[in-house]
């Protein structure tokens, strides 16, 4: 945590420019997804999850991860997909959101590929009133599209609040 | 011509002679009494026409003496008048209805006096009269009235021309009836004279016939009684009626003597032995049921006699039926014992072959036992070959194994190099060298992932042929165990063989034996053919012989009839007996056969 504060503090400058227009890609069923390389901490394979009572039901538990209680989602079950059991190349993402890391259950991680900004198209406006829109825009890459998925909407503030007050205690 | 004829037309000839005499008798009287009331009639009618002349002349003077002494008196003008167109309109119908030319001459003086003599005086009196009537007594008295009286004396000159010539025509009247009763006489005294004519005609035409006829018929009588019934009379010399009597006698005489001759002429062909003619003509009666006797004797005869014929063809047939059919049975028999010796030669051959076929089944029965030998030894070494591939199996499971670690490590790397590129980013710019590298890196992991991937892929295959090699090894044993079982079950069989193959040599050698027995009897049955043969040749030559005899008779064409179907039924019978005789060589063929 000290080491990561750290990076952060003293490096803003250099950070912005390296970590610009850089993506992970993921894969959920056969359909691939990216994530700005900005949020990311680091990418682990599957642990020993601990479940967490009284919580929305894509929020799996909890893991332990290098003494660091860390909370997971199923992104399946987010997007609202059927559930699919976990294995040994089951991957999970952390990601730091307002400085929470938070746990993302995917199916498989491919590769780190940079798309500059004017491949960039903003979302389709598609989705149904009431429901979160995961998309953030669609970036083109080799011929193909690739869904860049908004992270701040994964999580609602609700959701950040509970998990929280959850670390804090 | 018939009397009778001969007679009507006579007779009818007088009657039309007294029927004519009657009619004209009856014409010529109402012919003169038409003519007598004619005349008188006209007469009276003449005599009725002068005397209303007479009285109108009279009418006239009295009118015209009227006028004289009352001048003005009009009514005695008027009847003066009358009477002068009255005597005018007489005289005209007097002229009329007249033909005698002497009273028409006088009715037209008369009215010439009238008109040209007493006319003139009249209108001159009547013109005086009044003026001078002196003059006019004097004209009328002597003018007139001398006048009048020469007009009234020639009207009974008139009625004494008509009374003359009533008198003239009376006379001729009396005349023309005295002709017509000479006339009258003269017929009836033909009449009479004819029918005696006539009679005597009759008397000579009936009576010479009838004794002529009478004598012939007797004559006929006669001979027939003393039995010549060939004997006739010439109907040419009768006429008419009477011919045709005798005529009818001799057709009797012919009726009577016709059937005796048919039957006599018959009965002689009989007694030659012809039986083909019979009674032909129709008759009535006694000689119809003498014919119909004779026709069925002839018929039965024919029936009898043609039975007889048929008969003794259908044994003559027989006969050398019989005899070809005992030739040929001994013909058969001959061969039978040719075939009979062909045979037990044939089955010597075959015990030979029997032996031999024992031999041969010994033989295989060894060559089973060596087989057997060899698929034990092939059983040992498919059992060896399954535990060779259960072997293979187990190390590519090992390989297997090893190649998940692979797996599981690039996994890993890949992880790591991802982490590495993160890290990379977030180091900024002195990072970037570093990205390179952990790219690198997580492509190296990536290919080893692909390399482990197909290498297992392999390996699976490997595992899936070496399966499918050890079930072939399976069922390569279990084909090699049936084998096993069948050369059991063959070597079995070669036993059978062997066995019966000695039973049949004893079976061939007692067929042997029977075939000694059958040809003994073949020889036997060929011995009684031949006897059977020369006896039925016998028989038929006296069945020629009763044919010959019988050729003597001469049958109706009936008896054609009966041959044909005499031939049929011997026909129908060989068919048969050829049928039959099959049937039994079958029988004891199969008999035979049975038995060996």
């Amino acid at each position: 945590m000290n080491i990561i504060d750290n990076f952060d503090d003293s490096e803003d400058e250099i950070e912005e420019d390296t970590k610009k227009d850089k993506y992970l890609l993921f894969s959920i069923d056969n359909e691939e997804y990216g994530i700005e390389i900005a949020f990311l901490k680091e990418i682990i394979c599957m642990q020993k999850i601990t479940e967490v009572p009284n919580m929305e039901d894509y929020i799996k538990g909890v893991i332990n991860l290098r003494g660091k209680i860390i909370p997971v989602i199923d992104v399946r079950i987010r997007f609202n997909l059927n559930f699919k059991p976990y294995h040994d190349r089951t991957c999970i993402i952390i990601v730091n959101l307002n400085n929470t890391n938070i746990g993302l259950i995917i199916d498989s991680v491919s590769e780190v590929v940079i798309i500059p900004e004017n491949n960039m198209e903003p979302s389709p406006k598609t989705n149904k009133i009431g429901k979160t829109n995961f998309i953030k825009s669609m970036g083109k890459i080799a011929g193909k599209v690739k869904i860049i998925l908004n992270i701040e909407n994964i999580l609602t503030n609700q959701d950040l609040e509970q998990i929280n007050e959850n670390e804090s205690k | 011509m018939k009397i009778g004829t001969k007679l009507i037309i006579s007779f009818l000839i007088l009657l039309s002679f007294s029927i004519i005499i009657f009619i004209s008798t009856v014409i010529l009287l109402t012919s003169s009494r038409e003519k007598t009331v004619s005349i008188i009639n006209s007469t009276n009618l003449l005599h009725i026409k002068s005397n209303k002349m007479e009285y109108n002349m009279l009418k006239m003077s009295d009118g015209l003496r009227g006028l004289l002494l009352e001048p003005d008196n009009k009514i005695e003008k008027k009847r003066k008048m009358e009477a002068d167109d009255e005597f005018v309109k007489l005289s005209d119908e007097t002229i009329k209805l007249t033909d005698n030319k002497d009273v028409k001459d006088l009715c037209i003086k008369i009215g010439e006096m009238d008109d040209k003599k007493l006319n003139p005086i009249e209108d001159s009196i009547m013109e005086i009269v009044i003026t001078d009537i002196n003059k006019a007594r004097s004209l009328y008295w002597d003018k007139y009235l001398p006048v009048r009286e020469q007009q009234t004396l020639m009207i009974k000159e008139l009625n004494k021309i008509v009374d003359e010539t009533r008198e003239k025509e009376l006379k001729k009247i009396e005349d023309d009836y005295a002709v017509t009763l000479k006339i009258a006489y003269t017929l009836l005294l033909f009449l009479f004279l004819s029918g005696v004519a006539l009679i005597i005609y009759i008397l000579k035409a009936v009576s010479k016939p009838i004794s002529d006829i009478s004598n012939d018929a007797n004559y006929l009588l006669v001979e027939s009684l003393n039995g010549n019934l060939s004997v006739r009379v010439n109907p040419d010399k009768h006429n008419g009626e009477f011919r045709k009597i005798i005529e009818g006698i001799n057709n009797i005489l012919d009726a009577v003597s016709k059937p005796v001759k048919e039957t006599v002429g018959i009965l002689q062909k009989i007694a030659q032995g012809d039986f083909t003619e019979k009674v032909i003509n129709d008759y009535k009666g006694d000689h119809a049921i003498l014919k119909n006797a004779l026709n069925d004797t002839i018929d039965s005869m024919n029936k009898i006699l043609t039975q007889v014929n048929i008969t003794s063809q259908e044994v003559s047939s027989g006969s050398q039926h019989v005899s070809s059919a005992s030739v040929s049975l001994s013909q058969g028999a001959t061969e039978q014992a040719a075939s009979v010796e062909q045979i037990a030669s044939s089955m010597q051959q075959i015990s030979a072959q029997t032996i031999h076929n024992a031999e041969n089944a010994s033989r295989a029965s060894q060559l089973t036992i060596q087989s057997m030998d060899a698929t034990k030894k092939g059983n040992n070494q498919m059992n060896e070959l399954t535990r060779a591939m259960n072997e293979i199996n187990d190390s590519s499971k090992s390989i297997s194994k090893i190649i998940k670690v692979i797996d599981e490590i690039a996994f890993q790397t890949n992880l790591l190099a991802l982490n590495a590129a993160i890290e990379a980013a977030g180091a900024g710019k002195y990072g970037k060298g570093f990205a390179v590298v952990a790219e690198e890196v997580r492509t190296l992991a990536a290919r080893s992932a692909t390399a482990a991937k197909e290498t297992s892929e392999l390996i699976e295959v490997a595992i899936k042929k070496a399966e499918n090699g050890s079930n072939i090894t399976e069922k390569t044993l279990d084909v090699l165990q049936e084998i096993n079982r069948d050369v059991t079950k063959v070597s079995d069989i070669v036993a059978e063989i062997a066995s019966y193959s000695n039973e049949q040599a004893k079976g061939v050698s007692e067929i042997n034996s029977g075939l000694a027995q059958i040809s003994g009897v073949t020889q036997q049955t060929m011995s009684s053919s031949e006897e059977c043969a020369s006896s039925s040749s016998q028989l038929y030559e006296q069945a020629e012989e009763l044919k010959n005899m019988l050729s003597r008779f001469k049958l109706t064409d009936n008896h054609h009839y009966f041959e044909k179907k005499a031939f049929q039924l011997t026909h129908i019978k060989n068919t048969q007996l050829v049928v039959s005789n099959s049937k039994d060589m079958i029988k004891l063929d199969s008999d035979e056969f049975g038995r060996y």
